[in-house]
């Protein structure tokens, strides 16, 4: 059983070999002249200020758990996308196809459901002026 | 293209019946959600009346789902009808369905916990909202928290699988953590808010862990494969890692020692209506979880003992926590703390049915249901009377403001002696009923242990031991109230909800301490399907 896990480990072992090879190489290899301006810490090309340790607005963390919320709630559809053949048709499949008169709205109807309680969520955060920064 | 009928494919509508007192309730609690939005005005205290009609709705929806699943047939291991007293005649409807692939199981069990999961939710609908406007943190909001809560813990109620279980337990659990931190400007709210999550999740942590084991273990999540996998495991370190940390996540859930350390701080902080609901929604919640996974599915002879080997486990818990329970209460001052401890007692006797029906004990399942509708009639009315007392910046929690009730409100200090009566395990109310039956069910499991072990009696001699002690700091309120002068003036809520919502209480509360047996019946009838 571990076996089928061999190409995957393989593939991480020659990834960390390769990263290490090229660090190691810049660092052995490569020629070291420091300055003022090389040795000040990098902030986005300006002159950093301050501690970054300060206080965060909340709004940061909402907008962040409404981003996850709704992230993780749209990933619910792809196994659902999967298997929408298989649930919505009652007979056989045949080369794909539902077999004719067979179809159903089952697949549809339960992901319908799902949306719709996402779309109260959303009305509701929307409305709760959640969404915006101010 | 054959008619509608061809449109629902292999979908069942009837399905949707056994589920309508949940269906009802997550489609009134998105609408109060709704209405809180898209309502002008500041205060939202209609919205009470809108959550009220949802759970009158559940109430339906129930006895709906009621009729609809039948008694389990005589003749079948499983039946319990005390025929000879003239319970109802055993009807030939199927007496469960499982549904979605066996990961819920809709059955007579589920449609009682449904029962008594709403009437916690009524009474705290009715006393929160005058609360919040009293003490001056109204929002609506809170209405739908708590019909979520129970949709939550009717999905609990219903699980047939570890999974289902999971999520039952974590949608009612991250509702009640919004609740108890919603009094936002208290800040014994909010340390209550961040104890009870902290705990929460700690304990959501070790029941997934759990899972995972048994999973790796059995290879399965369902409750009844579980159960038919045992024995092959034999007693295998992992399976038994993973029961044990099943029994650690639930003994949080319903604060058994030694997990209940979260419990007093949590109830003392949470808005007083909200700490009633956590008493006893969460925690009939909870029971009926275990109760499916250990009470019946792990439940027989050779598992407890043996592979899962959870009874002695669940023995011990029930003593300390019961002892551990009054003993702590005795020394209390706060009333909010000293309920809270009762309330970790009460979790303690139930336990006693748990290992009562993991031992084979027929009589168990109906008494620890009859016991939860009792222990919720009797704990959200204590609590109750606790919020009705106080007023805005004081709320009037210790002992002496209790002084001379009895002469300045008798109707409520009537009440409240009702419930600590009741409490305390005293005829003639519903918790001396909710008491014997569950005792009646130990000694019940003794005689089937006969010979082997004196455990379960042992149980019950502490037990009853338990409710002496209990006595004292139940009648110590009363006795605060009838027996001492007043000390100070009372100006309670004026609240037409929250004085129905208390009267209501009591007069059940007495009902079925009168008259248990329609209520016995009715959980008589109610078996765990499969």
């Amino acid at each position: 059983m571990l076996q089928s896990y061999l190409p995957a480990s393989v593939a991480i072992l020659f990834g960390l070999a390769f990263a290490g090879l090229f660090l190691a190489g810049a660092i052995l290899l490569g020629p070291k002249r420091d300055s003022a301006v090389k040795l000040s810490p990098f902030e986005c090309g300006s002159e950093p200020i301050g501690s970054p340790r300060v206080r965060f607005s909340v709004k940061f963390y909402q907008v962040a758990i409404l981003f996850l919320v709704f992230d993780i709630e749209s990933a619910f559809m792809y196994p659902w996308a999967t298997v929408f053949r298989d649930i919505s048709c009652t007979g056989a499949i045949v080369r794909g196809i539902c077999t004719a008169g067979r179809t159903s709205y089952v697949g549809f109807v339960s992901m319908g459901t799902f949306i719709a309680v996402l779309v109260i969520a959303l009305a509701y955060v929307w409305k709760k002026k959640a969404i915006g920064w101010d | 293209m054959n008619g509608w009928k061809d449109s629902l494919g292999n979908f069942d509508p009837n399905a949707l019946m056994y589920q309508l007192p949940f269906l009802l309730i997550v489609g009134f609690g998105l609408l109060v959600l709704v209405l809180e939005a898209f309502s002008k005005g500041s205060s939202k205290r209609w919205l009470m009346w809108v959550a009220v009609v949802g759970i009158a709705a559940g109430f339906i929806g129930a006895y709906l789902a009621w009729k609809k699943l039948g008694v389990m047939v005589p003749g079948d291991a499983q039946v319990v009808l005390d025929i000879a007293r003239g319970a109802a005649p055993p009807s030939t409807d199927i007496p469960y369905r499982e549904l979605f692939d066996g990961m819920l199981i809709f059955d007579r069990f589920g449609v009682f916990m449904n029962i008594v999961f709403l009437v916690g939710a009524l009474l705290t609908v009715l006393l929160v909202a005058d609360y919040m406007k009293e003490h001056g943190f109204e929002f609506g909001e809170v209405f739908a928290l708590i019909l979520f809560a129970t949709a939550g813990m009717m999905l609990l109620a219903a699980a047939n699988d570890l999974i289902t279980v999971f999520l039952g337990l974590e949608t009612m659990s991250l509702a009640v953590y919004v609740l108890t931190g919603s009094w936002r400007r208290s800040p014994k709210s909010a340390e209550a808010a961040m104890k009870y999550f902290l705990m929460g999740a700690f304990a959501t942590g070790l029941l997934l862990y759990g899972i995972a084991l048994i999973y790796g273990v059995t290879g399965a999540t369902n409750l009844h494969t579980i159960a038919t996998e045992a024995p092959k495991v034999g007693s295998n370190p992992l399976f038994l890692i993973g029961v044990f940390l099943v029994i650690v996540a639930f003994g949080f859930k319903i604060a058994a020692v030694p997990f209940h350390m979260w419990a007093p701080d949590a109830y003392e902080g949470a808005p007083t209506p909200v700490t009633a609901f956590m008493a006893a929604g969460v925690k009939a919640a909870a029971f009926a979880g275990l109760l499916r996974f250990f009470g019946h599915a792990l439940g027989n002879e050779r598992l407890v003992w043996g592979p899962a080997g959870w009874g002695s486990l669940m023995w011990l818990l029930a003593i300390v926590t019961m002892t551990l329970g009054n003993l702590s209460a005795l020394r209390q001052d706060n009333i909010k703390r000293m309920l809270a401890y009762s309330s970790i007692a009460h979790a303690g006797y139930l336990l006693i049915g748990v290992v009562a029906a993991g031992f084979g004990a027929k009589t168990a399942q109906p008494a620890v249901l009859f016991y939860l509708l009792a222990y919720t009639f009797t704990t959200i009315g204590a609590f109750g009377v606790v919020a009705w007392l106080g007023n805005r910046g004081d709320e009037r929690l210790l002992v002496d403001d209790w002084a001379g009730l009895g002469s300045r409100h008798p109707a409520a200090a009537m009440a409240m002696t009702i419930f600590m009566l009741s409490l305390a395990g005293m005829p003639p109310t519903a918790g001396f009923f909710g008491k014997f039956y569950i005792f009646r069910a130990a000694m019940e499991a003794h005689q089937q242990l006969a010979g082997q072990t004196g455990m379960m009696m042992a149980l019950v001699v502490i037990a009853v031991v338990n409710s002496l002690i209990s006595v004292y700091y139940y009648l110590r309120i009363v006795m605060a109230m009838y027996f001492r002068e007043p000390a100070r003036e009372t100006s309670p809520l004026r609240s037409p909800a929250v004085a129905l919502a208390l009267i209501g209480s009591a007069l059940f509360v007495l009902q079925m301490g009168l008259l248990p047996s329609r209520y016995l019946d009715m959980a008589t009838q109610s078996l765990i399907g499969r």
